[in-house]
């Protein structure tokens, strides 16, 4: 089942940001968001996080209308990361990952003394490979540890559905693939928008290809990444190699 | 510093903290041009609460009871009110340099306040000075957001520009229809003094703080979901509009009523919460309650000096604050360079 996007549009201020977008994304499986500056990616996560609410058609989770869960009820469901976040306040890594216990807190007076949320940070601090941090500032951090907190913090929020607004922005090519990998074994629906075509062909198991608010093609990395359909998209030049020891495609730009 | 260890040394401190301003708030009492003991004051307080008391002087009791016990109290409540005001508005517009005077609330009180007072407008004084807050904040929010989204810069400008209008609005105001005086009530509205407490002060002052307060603590795990941003807050389930708009309203009352009893008291709202953050963590369960106690401590002893420094001259309680909190502002602004504070 997973997240089914249902002929979703959204315009803001007048302009058409998505035109009628319907997609998947598979349940346990990573899909990569791609496209040009612009085409609708960050728009489309926003909505499936339930940040925004689309002009018409339905975002389902599991066969249920996102539009119909309470707020709370959906953030414990869905976690976003998105692009270039930082902190007014500097915190440590713990008290970072604990704010994604918020949505599960109860009553009036939500605690963050419960030791189910400690457990829980620990949890996903491991899982983020980011135990190691748990007691560092925010701002003492390298950009690649700090995603590695912000995926423990989405974590924290114990989410079936992980949305990924360009997690690899600004960072190095270790920490790039690092964390792709790490987002890949959690086994966590995901879906990731990214600009690296080779990075998302070896590391998606699905991609959905967005041209100017409009689906262009979804399907495996394979499928969707041939060089007429980057071409047209992109405006580019561009050729797509068989990784020599993987097999994933490469796409390299004349 | 976090963990059980941590948490006893904030209880420790927590604890240590309203013990000093009970010593201080009774010491304070004792300050001035009549000779008090401590003794009198305890006295003077048991004798009023029907508890039993050694015997006092009449004099003694109503220079205690009517005079510098609810100004002590008056300047507890204001302090704890502005520091509270100050951490919301830190937290809620992600502005450092957010406090209720930056962003013009307390010139717009004290226009309000100022109006009614003078003009002899019908309105309650409180409610007017939280008329005046609340209009001076929709002001500056729709300047910052005219022509784009509201940043922490715009909104800082926005509410200069308000505070400023609103101030030179209440010297106005106080110009054109008082006599004689009318530059001292000037000085006391916009730097603030404690000059005028009494009873009704402290009611209000602390009624205002008691029910904002409460509803400010109980939003405390809200506030933290602010920490990464409008869309991080929605994304942990905050209905970040809602919640921004009450806890401003809230803060809008509560410095409503500050402003009405003390004027306009600057810094305290600004510098509190960072020195206080800096001990407590930026946690808001930890970090809020640390502040009101903190503030009202500060103000306590900020208003002592105030009128005790060039007795029997009164200075306004705004120049002591703004004496202390700059230097400790600069302190805290170096110290933290490279962090979030760009």
């Amino acid at each position: 089942m997973g997240v089914e996007i249902a002929g979703v549009s959204l315009s803001i201020g007048g302009a058409p940001i998505l035109r009628e977008v319907t997609a998947a994304a598979p349940t346990g499986q990573v899909t990569g968001l791609l496209g040009p500056n612009g085409a609708g990616k960050s728009s489309l996560l926003r909505l499936v996080g339930g940040i925004a609410e689309p002009d018409s058609g339905r975002i389902l989770l599991d066969g249920v209308d996102l539009a119909g869960l309470p707020r709370r009820e959906r953030a414990r469901r869905i976690a976003l990361l998105e692009q270039n976040a930082a902190p007014s306040v500097d915190l440590t890594v713990r008290e970072v990952v604990l704010l994604g216990r918020i949505p599960h807190r109860r009553g009036l007076l939500g605690s963050f003394s419960g030791e189910g949320d400690h457990e829980a940070a620990d949890a996903a601090l491991h899982a983020a490979g980011a135990l190691e941090l748990a007691d560092r500032r925010w701002h003492s951090l390298s950009g690649g540890q700090q995603q590695r907190v912000q995926v423990a913090r989405a974590l924290a929020q114990r989410p079936e559905v992980l949305l990924l607004d360009e997690p690899t922005n600004h960072l190095d090519v270790h920490a790039q693939l690092s964390l792709l990998r790490r987002v890949r074994g959690l086994g966590v629906t995901s879906i990731m928008a990214l600009h690296d075509l080779s990075l998302a062909a070896a590391h998606c198991d699905h991609i959905l290809l967005l041209a100017d608010g409009c689906l262009v093609a979804s399907g495996p990395p394979a499928e969707v990444l041939r060089p007429d359909t980057i071409g047209a998209v992109y405006r580019v030049d561009c050729d797509v190699l068989a990784h020599p020891r993987t097999g994933h495609p490469v796409i390299v730009f004349s | 510093m976090r963990g059980p260890r941590g948490r006893a040394r904030y209880a420790l401190g927590l604890a240590a903290t309203a013990a000093a301003l009970v010593v201080v708030a009774a010491v304070a009492v004792t300050i001035g041009p009549a000779d008090i003991r401590v003794s009198d004051v305890v006295a003077s307080v048991a004798g009023h609460l029907g508890l039993p008391a050694a015997e006092l002087s009449p004099l003694t009791d109503s220079i205690v009871w009517q005079l510098r016990l609810p100004r002590v109290l008056t300047a507890a409540a204001v302090g704890a009110g502005l520091a509270l005001s100050g951490a919301v508005m830190q937290s809620v517009t992600r502005n450092p340099l957010a406090d209720p005077y930056l962003l013009g609330l307390s010139s717009g009180a004290s226009l309000g306040a100022v109006a009614v007072l003078l003009l002899g407008l019908g309105v309650v004084l409180p409610l007017a000075a939280f008329l005046g807050a609340l209009a001076a904040l929709v002001a500056s929010l729709a300047i910052a957001r005219a022509g784009g989204a509201i940043t922490p810069g715009r909104a800082v400008l926005a509410g200069l520009a308000i505070a400023q209008l609103a101030g030179a609005a209440t010297s106005f105001v106080i110009f054109w229809s008082a006599k004689g005086d009318s530059y001292r009530e000037i000085l006391n509205w916009l730097l603030g003094s404690l000059a005028g407490s009494d009873w009704s002060t402290a009611a209000i002052s602390a009624s205002a703080l008691a029910v904002v307060g409460t509803a400010i603590l109980l939003a405390a795990p809200r506030l933290d979901a602010f920490t990464f941003g409008d869309t991080a807050a929605a994304s942990l389930g905050i209905d970040v509009s809602a919640t921004r708009w009450t806890l401003l309203t809230g803060v809008a009352l509560l410095t409503g009523a500050m402003v009405a009893v003390s004027g306009a008291i600057g810094f305290v709202g600004l510098v509190l919460p960072h020195v206080v953050r800096s001990i407590s963590g930026p946690t808001h369960r930890r970090m809020l309650p640390l502040a009101a106690l903190a503030g009202a401590l500060f103000l306590v002893v900020a208003d002592t000096l105030a009128r005790t420094v060039f007795d029997p001259r009164e200075l306004p309680v705004g120049i002591i604050t703004a004496v202390i909190g700059v230097p400790v502002f600069v302190a805290l602004f170096t110290r933290r360079r490279g962090a979030s504070w760009g």
